[in-house]
């Protein structure tokens, strides 16, 4: 992966590393912007205040500090819909996992504002998904529908295809919620097994949170969860900078027991994700992990474990391959349907897709659409043809984090 | 907007009182309005939140910054007022 300098020096503030360099007020300026742009501006404007090394123009120090406080309202926002719905499935004892971002937001950054986040991610059994769906559309929530209704008009198709139900409601009845039932989804070819999920049940972690005992998963398996979520699920090129902070944070504020991760990841056949993902994160922040992990990865890998889902996802056109490979995985039978849905997806899909404003004709739209289409597949063309060797360099410095 | 320094401030039980680093965020989780105070607001919001009255607020206000009495009113009323504004906080009989 190709980190510019900028984006190196970011990550040396963020980690609190030292610059060994003076800035200039331009360099200054774009790392603002540039920190700003990853979501990470509150954390960046954290970072300078408390190492008195600010030197950025009054209108950028302003806009910073207005960021921040906007995440901290955020942060609360959704803090308090966490603590909310956890009372809630307490209360009609739902187990229940918080994922990702809110856990880890209070247990291993300095400030849990300091890590930006859309929405919320808890997880339940899927035996009980629709009973907590049921009880949060009882507290105010309410289904929003997304990608995950578009392809299937029937919404328990969308259920067994996708592996969680999006809501929205909580504080402000404005954010977001991703109830989950299955770890990973989407394709079938991605969702864990019984021997995977089984074992991640296992791996409950509680912490205690302004006076709440809250559940989320033990360091080790959270780690392995977080690597195959980037790499198959989103895929490496859909580069997104707090996701990989994540990661730097969980390793070095936790004493993780690599051995467990080495063997989790084998038997999972995620070694290949579970690498890819630690380079990029060694990269960016010098994270410290054992020296010699990469090359337990390989030793203990299947020669079952299929590399190239996150290879083809490392790439350009990412959501061509996505698509590409649920394709390839499906019956007969449902891949014509599939690329008509694809291709000519319900106006109220491409309304909100394209944040068409209410009023606007769609029409356009479509076009638009299938210009990216083509675009996306003459790129993935290009790169088969010009790349013959299996690990291709990605170029990720600059990329903005939500394409 | 006139304040009676007889009465009390309270914080109505949808609003989020939040503290990072002697700043702070007061929050309204109905309306979403949000107001950041520097670390002199913050400290003249936790002395008022935890006095009986906005005047025993003031007296320690005062004793504690020894400030301009004139100056030290002005800026409790123009904090108060915003926060009343923004719904943020409440003002009662003590």
């Amino acid at each position: 992966m190709y980190v510019d300098s900028h984006l190196q020096r970011l990550c040396n503030l963020l980690t609190e590393q030292p610059l060994n360099e003076v800035l200039s007020s331009d360099d200054w300026a774009i790392l603002a912007d540039l920190a700003s742009r990853h979501d990470l501006g509150a954390f960046f404007f954290r970072v300078i205040t408390q190492r008195d090394i600010c030197c950025l123009d009054n209108d950028r120090f302003r806009m910073l500090k207005m960021l921040s406080l906007r995440a901290t309202a955020q942060f609360m926002l959704l803090e308090h819909t966490q603590l909310t719905i956890t009372e809630l499935f307490n209360h009609v004892s739902i187990p229940h996992t918080w994922l990702k971002g809110i856990a880890l937001a209070a247990t291993v950054y300095p400030d849990g504002s300091f890590r930006p986040m859309n929405d919320l991610d808890v997880l339940v059994p899927y035996e009980l998904r629709l009973e907590a769906l049921k009880q949060l559309q009882n507290h105010g929530f309410e289904l929003y529908n997304d990608d995950s209704d578009f392809m299937d008009s029937n919404h328990q198709a969308a259920v067994d295809r996708w592996h969680h139900f999006k809501l929205r409601g909580g504080a402000g009845n404005n954010l977001f919620l991703e109830l989950h039932f299955r770890y990973l989804g989407r394709e079938e070819n991605i969702r864990l097994s019984d021997l995977q999920a089984g074992w991640l049940s296992t791996q409950a972690w509680s912490y205690d949170h302004r006076g709440y005992t809250l559940t989320t998963l033990k360091p080790e398996a959270h780690l392995l969860y977080l690597c195959a979520h980037l790499s198959l699920q989103h895929g490496i090129a859909s580069f997104v900078l707090k996701w990989y902070l994540d990661l730097h944070l969980l390793i070095t504020r936790h004493n993780l027991d690599w051995k467990t991760v080495v063997a989790k990841a084998a038997e999972f056949q995620w070694t290949y994700a579970v690498e890819r993902i630690l380079e990029i994160t060694v990269e960016l922040f010098s994270t410290q992990i054992p020296a010699s992990l990469f090359q337990e990865l390989r030793n203990h890998r299947s020669p079952l474990e299929d590399m190239n889902r996150v290879d083809h996802l490392a790439g350009e056109a990412v959501g061509f391959e996505m698509v590409r490979l649920a394709y390839i995985k499906m019956p007969w039978k449902d891949r014509l349907p599939f690329i008509l849905k694809t291709l000519v997806p319900p106006p109220r899909y491409v309304r909100q897709r394209y944040q068409i404003p209410p009023g606007k004709p769609v029409r356009l739209y479509y076009l638009y659409r299938w210009h990216d289409q083509l675009r996306q597949i003459v790129r993935v063309i290009q790169r088969r043809m010009k790349i013959s060797q299996p690990s291709s360099s990605n170029l990720v410095g600059d990329n903005t984090p939500y394409g | 907007m006139q304040i009676d320094f007889q009465k009390q401030v309270t914080t109505p039980p949808n609003v989020l009182f939040r503290e990072i680093e002697n700043e702070s965020v007061l929050l309204n989780i109905e309306t979403e309005q949000y107001f950041g105070l520097d670390e002199i607001g913050t400290q003249m919001w936790n002395t008022l939140a935890h006095s009986r009255s906005i005047q025993a607020a003031y007296d320690s206000l005062f004793e504690l910054y020894d400030a301009d009495a004139q100056q030290l009113k002005h800026d409790l009323i123009e904090l108060l007022t915003q926060l009343v504004n923004n719904r943020l906080v409440e003002i009662h009989d003590a």
